[in-house]
């Protein structure tokens, strides 16, 4: 207060002291209250946004007032994108069905979902989904062992919109007939991302081009990323001379490919990176600047640790504009305007060493097995409630 | 390029808007900071921010926190574009990181309001269209609903039940079903 640097009279600093607890008093009083029931319908779904959709279908938002319960379940906007990955887990643990909540959720877009992703599923979920979100753009299947090969290609068919495409460790799709119906049905994919489980058959050499043949016919791809395919020189030529829009090409753990010079020269304008192994090698072939961080000389590229490569961009889609910051990540996907980052043990998961047994030793069926068992396993020992 | 920018930041630190409030006081601040507003940055655009904006909607005790919020983050995305150019340079990484860790410290700080203000933070943001900051707010309501049972919310909420009987129970049955 300007009057405190002024010698106070005693009758100043006595009227100060009466107005003192009025004052305090009035800052204690609490705030008037709002209610949350009339915040607007689109502020209420921005909010349920960040539930995400198991705590939306099952937990207490949709019981709380009319105009909850109304954006909770008549808004399929709020389903556009319906992303269940790693609810898989927690549910089993509850006692949940997940295959119901998954689709319920898609119900609940009524038509309109639009990017759909899962770490489980069957045939049925397929059939489920081709009948109910056949506009589909995106569809990442993960770790859904219960697809079968047959069951796959009936339904692909049906996906004509997809533009974002990922089958990761789904052993009963893997076969180049897959990849095939792919390419035949989705005549604007954009982005493909392929990765198989470990198997002791990759190191062994068996060198197989039927799946590279049948995704060079995928000629809209933007970017592909395949994760420890057989394919050889020769395949990836084949890709490389068949899809001409090709920004972005990702191998990893691709033992029968040899980054030569001249498959070099052939992909100049494509951005590269592979993997082997535990090693990365990246390229940036169209400026003929290698970004390596290869600790292996067996490439002869530069052996600095460098998250600072310059990863370009996808013209089309603004792909892979920020990813300087992904020192973390091993994995991210891009989709409606967002980056979703994803963690390495996403994809390689705990059940790889349960049960005692490493699971690159044992055979596709085995390790399905082995997998289904040990992750309820696993649930019971470290997953929290939902 | 240096020079370019620092013309370009002394031509920011030039421009300087007046945000008035609903009950009339008048906020000065820097281009850079109001234009993390859209709705600010098209009145910017469209030439009409002679004289002050008025925010009819926004009351000086909520528009002193969404300016506090928007001066911390304008300078995140101004060190944003400005770090660019320089990605091989590893150091930058390091301060990158020092710096996010201090926003996110920041956003939790920023957070710790009552019921009402965040409401009313909410209401704001939207209005004023600053996406970071609606996804802050929003994400901290939905955040504490998690796991939550409807009475619970009710009561954190302070929500009057609105619903009949028998509506209550097609929720409760919808919401159950999963766990037969």
């Amino acid at each position: 207060m300007p009057s405190s640097s002024s010698p106070a009279t005693r009758g100043q600093r006595k009227k100060a002291q009466q107005r003192l607890p009025l004052k305090a008093f009035l800052s204690l009083q609490p705030p008037p209250e709002r209610d949350w029931a009339e915040l607007p319908l689109d502020l209420i779904c921005y909010v349920f946004h960040h539930l995400g959709p198991v705590e939306l279908l099952i937990g207490g938002a949709a019981g709380v007032c009319r105009s909850w319960c109304h954006a909770a379940r008549d808004e399929p906007e709020l389903w556009r994108h319906v992303d269940m990955r790693g609810y898989a887990t927690r549910c089993i643990r509850s006692h949940v069905p997940i295959g119901a909540l998954v689709r319920a959720a898609v119900r609940l877009g009524a038509g309109q979902c639009e990017a759909f992703w899962g770490d489980t599923g069957d045939d049925d979920l397929i059939s489920f989904l081709a009948e109910q979100a056949s506009s589909l753009k995106s569809l990442r299947l993960i770790s859904c062992y219960n697809i079968s090969k047959e069951g796959f290609a009936a339904e692909i068919t049906k996906f004509s919109m997809l533009e974002e495409l990922e089958i990761s460790k789904c052993s009963g799709i893997v076969s180049s007939e897959s990849l095939e119906a792919i390419a035949k049905s989705c005549p604007r994919l954009k982005h493909f991302r392929h990765i198989k489980r470990k198997h002791s058959s990759l190191s062994t050499g068996k060198k197989k081009d039927g799946e590279a043949l049948a995704i060079s016919g995928m000629h809209e791809l933007r970017s592909l990323e395949l994760y420890r395919n057989h394919l050889t020189n020769k395949g990836l030529t084949m890709i490389l001379d068949n899809c001409v829009h090709l920004d972005l090409l990702i191998i990893r753990e691709c033992p029968n490919v040899t980054m030569d010079g001249a498959l070099l020269a052939k992909c100049a304008r494509v951005m590269i990176v592979t993997l082997r192994g535990d090693h990365y090698a990246h390229y940036k072939a169209s400026s003929s600047y290698y970004y390596n961080t290869s600790k292996s000389d067996d490439w002869g590229w530069y052996s600095d640790w460098d998250w600072g490569w310059d990863w370009g961009q996808c013209p089309t889609c603004d792909l892979f504009r920020t990813i300087r910051r992904m020192g973390d990540y091993e994995y991210f996907w891009y989709w409606g305007g967002h980056f979703f980052y994803e963690e390495l043990q996403d994809y390689e998961d705990y059940s790889r060493y349960l049960n005692g047994v490493y699971v690159t030793d044992l055979d596709d069926e085995q390790e399905t097995k082995i997998v289904a068992k040990s992750e309820r396993r696993y649930l019971k020992i470290n997953t929290g409630s939902i | 390029m240096a020079s370019a920018g620092s013309g370009d930041e002394k031509a920011a630190a030039a421009a300087m808007i007046t945000l008035i409030s609903s009950d009339n006081e008048k906020f000065e601040v820097t281009e850079a900071t109001a234009t993390l507003s859209q709705t600010i940055r098209h009145m910017i655009e469209d030439g009409c921010t002679d004289g002050g904006v008025p925010l009819p909607n926004v009351t000086s005790k909520i528009l002193a926190r969404v300016i506090e919020y928007c001066k911390k983050h304008a300078t995140a995305a101004a060190g944003e574009e400005g770090s660019s150019s320089s990605f091989s340079d590893a150091a930058f990484l390091e301060v990158d990181r020092a710096f996010l860790e201090e926003l996110e410290e920041f956003d939790d700080a920023f957070l710790e309001v009552d019921r009402a203000t965040l409401f009313d933070l909410i209401l704001a943001a939207n209005y004023l269209d600053i996406k970071g900051l609606l996804n802050l707010t929003c994400q901290k309501v939905a955040d504490s609903v998690k796991g939550k049972t409807p009475e619970q919310i009710r009561e954190m909420y302070n929500i009057v039940n609105d619903l009949t009987p028998e509506e209550e129970a097609e929720i409760r049955r919808e919401t159950q079903w999963a766990f037969e």
